[in-house]
């Protein structure tokens, strides 16, 4: 399954969302995760399930004005 | 203890935004500063009690954003994040909930740009998000324009705080139209009106709190000082001296001289008569 996570071509086997973060290696404490510009809450990611094309966004704190 | 004294402490006066009770009228950014370590100095001396943050995309070799979070952490200030980088409604909505979810609060500094150029915001995607915002109980602090309509908007629709700028974000040019923040302050009277964006001395900061407004944002103007811890100080300064004298009441100005000198017992004056 292809999918870009935050904006990089990825190529994933599962679809549950738990499951890609952890295949690309992203510690869960400390991130937030949108699909299509849509956030979705860490209680529901275990259910998520990511579809061919979409587009993730992995966020963490940072500096900020 | 002195008169001076005592007057400062007056100046200890304690507000609050959306329930939570301050005493500093300082909010600082965090970004830009030479190092970290010079950053947490720099928020510890100012005395600031609430800090703006943010989010932005990690790769996993980051480890997630765990270093600089752990820092402002453990400053123990008020957390505030930001929307920057948005532009439409629908991304700041998006990215305000991501906030709330790591950062673990319904603080939300509203930034939606409309225009690269000067970073102005976009007065249109701004109400709509805040709209959306706010019944999803969000406690919106909006970063706008000066403009008083959008600015009554805001405020009509239940948000507390509203944050025009003195001018663009960064460009440090401090209070460019002291008439329409001053207007704002006029027609806005139970608002919390704090100025955000374009403050570079701390002379801007104080003139922000003589007009009455609650309270300053600083960033870049600490961040990029030569001695930032310094410049921190200096602004906690300006910001209780302006509320200070906002609090003790200017004189209004004149468009005449007037003698300060009591006239009566001038010396010398039959000699101006004789001449």
């Amino acid at each position: 399954m292809h999918i870009l996570v935050n904006g990089d071509d990825v190529d994933v086997t599962s679809h549950r969302l738990t499951n890609i973060l952890e295949t690309l290696g992203y510690q869960c404490n400390k991130i937030v995760v949108a699909v299509n510009q849509e956030f979705v809450a860490k209680e529901s990611w275990s259910d998520y399930l990511i579809e061919d094309g979409d587009c993730l966004d992995v966020l963490s704190p940072i500096e900020g004005g | 203890m002195s008169s001076l004294q005592l007057k400062v402490d007056r100046v200890s006066d304690s507000w609050s935004v959306y329930g939570v009770q301050l005493n500093s009228r300082l909010f600082l950014g965090t970004a830009r500063y030479p190092s970290p370590a010079i950053m947490e100095e720099a928020i510890q001396e100012s005395g600031a009690e609430v800090v703006t943050t943010s989010l932005r995309r990690q790769s996993p070799a980051s480890k997630g954003g765990q270093s600089i979070w752990d820092r402002i952490s453990k400053l123990g200030c008020h957390v505030l994040p930001n929307t920057a980088g948005c532009h439409t409604a629908r991304e700041a909505v998006t990215l305000a909930q991501m906030s709330r979810e790591i950062f673990d609060t319904n603080w939300i500094k509203l930034e939606v740009t409309g225009d690269e150029y000067n970073l102005q915001p976009n007065p249109y995607e701004l109400i709509t998000a805040t709209e959306k915002l706010l019944a999803l109980d969000f406690e919106v602090f909006a970063y706008c324009t000066d403009d008083l309509v959008v600015c009554q908007r805001l405020h009509n629709l239940g948000c507390e705080v509203i944050m025009p700028w003195g001018s663009p974000i960064g460009t440090g040019k401090g209070l460019i139209n002291t008439y329409a923040l001053a207007t704002l302050r006029d027609r806005l009277p139970e608002a919390k009106l704090l100025v955000d964006a374009g403050i570079g001395l701390p002379s801007h900061a104080a003139t922000a709190l003589e007009l009455g407004y609650d309270g300053v944002l600083v960033n870049t103007a600490v961040a990029t000082a030569d001695d930032p811890v310094a410049m921190a100080m200096a602004i906690s300064h300006a910001v209780r001296a302006g509320r200070l004298a906002y609090l003790a009441g200017p004189m209004a100005p004149s468009e005449t001289a007037h003698a300060s000198t009591p006239i009566v017992g001038t010396p010398f004056w039959q000699a101006k008569v004789r001449n």
